[in-house]
């Protein structure tokens, strides 16, 4: 399983949100060039939607290893 | 006075019977002091130590066989209560204290053992802040290491699905009671590891010790050597959450971070989502008023730059032109109009002077003009057309003239 990076709404919300904090911060500073304040918002408005779907959106999934004879481990949904 | 020749006895004599009246009357002591002098002999493992009291020290050893079962390491200035026997030494003919057990007085055996451990590792670095890895802000996939039943498991889920319901959550279930409990944990902290690198689990940001709360013995696994040292080399950020707050293990120095309980555990590791989504909110209003005002200080900075002296001169200079050209043709039209009127002037005074000498002027005086009418063959063109005449000689005899007056004209006739 390989995670793709390039599409915004496939980066972690890590990524996410501390790219939102970037993009604040060069925002706040000066010299900042008004075309890349642009760019900086817009890039910001659409991180911001989808960082509120992920928090929206998101449910606690929990998985539980169990050890298997084949592979050493498995890794099965957690079930009370 | 007789006699008897004393008894005369070998040292080798003298020792065994000593040693035997000792050792037959001390085979079973219990030796209540501090141990000093203590040392470990290099090649053969066994204890030499002294046993002292404020008056008195005996001398004791502890064989490797019996020091092995200890579950500390003796040391100096330690108030025991060892059980053993007495022997002698004939080679070198001293007693001591063959040491079986050694009980530590105050505080119990597993609390000596883990002042030990714990003072060797930190002696070793491996509690040094500077080992210690961040845990990361906003971890996606995390890792319990805890017993499969009880509150503990349920509580980290129910608090970290409060708070930030877009983690993931690996149970590694182990059994944290037990003698085998220390090497379950140990196991699972090398597997997950592996399992990682083999790619069968995800990166895991956050790996987690936990167990409830319970006594000193209960606890015990989690102050195993062994797996302090497997966590100490773990490449994966460390929680310790073992027990109460009260409760410190070896777990929870050698660990990245210590939680006081599983649940703490459980907010120590995740963002709050409240608080995230606050964030958002409020980097979506400064976003928007800091791109406002650099909107705004760009266009009051360009409406100055419009405002300056250089980029008005091209205006100024077409306002001089506007006014230079207004000033020529007010000019143009005074110099005009005062020619025209010069002319106008002129003309006036042509016309007094033409008035002047004007033949009617002169008929005023008195004079008067003759003309004759003027002949058919002479004028061509004109009929009836009288003429000046200029000359008496003109005229004939009878011949009629028109005598013209300032008032009126009255003929003649010539005689």
């Amino acid at each position: 399983m390989t995670v793709k990076k390039n599409k915004e709404k496939d980066r972690s919300f890590e990524d996410s949100f501390s790219r939102l904090e970037k993009i604040l911060e060069e925002l706040e500073s000066e010299d900042c060039a008004l075309e890349d304040t642009i760019k900086l918002y817009e890039e910001g408005l659409n991180l911001t939607k989808i960082c509120y779907d992920k928090l929206n959106n998101a449910e606690l999934r929990i998985k539980e290893i169990t050890k298997s004879a084949k592979s050493g481990a498995e890794i099965k949904d957690y079930t009370p | 006075m007789s006699e008897n020749l004393p008894e005369i006895l070998t040292v080798s004599e003298l020792n065994a019977s000593i040693k035997e009246l000792i050792e037959e009357n001390f085979r079973f002591v219990h030796l209540m002091g501090e141990i000093s002098n203590f040392k470990i002999h290099t090649q053969s493992g066994h204890y030499y130590f002294t046993i002292k009291d404020e008056h008195s020290q005996i001398s004791a050893v502890m064989w490797k066989t019996r020091n092995q079962q200890l579950l500390f390491t003796p040391e100096d200035g330690m108030q025991v209560v060892v059980k053993g026997r007495v022997t002698v030494y004939p080679a070198r003919g001293n007693y001591q204290v063959e040491v079986w057990e050694i009980k530590p007085q105050g505080a119990g055996e597993l609390q000596y053992r883990f002042e030990q451990l714990k003072q060797k590792l930190f002696e070793e670095g491996l509690f040094d802040e500077s080992h210690k890895k961040p845990l990361p802000k906003y971890p996606e996939n995390v890792l319990i290491i805890t017993s499969r039943t009880g509150a503990v498991l349920q509580d980290f889920i129910n608090v970290t699905g409060r708070r930030y319901p877009l983690l993931n959550v690996y149970l590694y279930p182990v059994s944290v009671q037990g003698s085998a409990a220390a090497s379950s944990l140990t196991e699972a902290v090398i597997m997950v590891q592996n399992l990682v690198k083999k790619n069968i689990l995800p990166k895991i940001d956050v790996l987690i010790l936990a167990r409830g709360g319970g006594s000193i013995e209960d606890l015990w696994s989690f102050n195993d050597e062994k797996l302090a040292r497997v966590i100490f080399e773990c490449k994966i950020p460390v929680v310790s959450a073992v027990g109460h707050e009260v409760d410190y293990t070896i777990c929870d120095f050698v660990a990245d971070l210590r939680a006081p309980t599983p649940s703490a555990a459980a907010e120590l590791i995740t963002p709050d989502i409240s608080k995230l989504i606050e964030n958002l909110d409020k980097f979506s209003y400064f976003s928007r008023s800091f791109v406002q005002q650099k909107l705004d200080s760009y266009k009051n900075s360009l409406r100055e730059i419009e405002g300056s002296y250089y980029f008005n001169r091209p205006k100024d200079i077409i306002y001089n032109f506007y006014q230079k050209l207004d000033d020529f043709s007010k000019s143009i039209n005074q110099v005009t109009l005062s020619r025209v009127s010069n002319f106008k002037n002129l003309v006036k005074s042509y016309k007094k002077t033409l008035h002047h000498v004007s033949p009617q002027n002169n008929l005023k005086k008195g004079y008067a003009i003759v003309k004759k009418k003027v002949e058919m063959d002479e004028m061509r063109l004109q009929f009836d057309f009288n003429k000046i005449v200029t000359r008496a000689a003109k005229l004939k005899k009878n011949e009629v003239i028109e005598i013209e007056f300032f008032d009126k004209s009255k003929n003649a006739k010539i005689t």
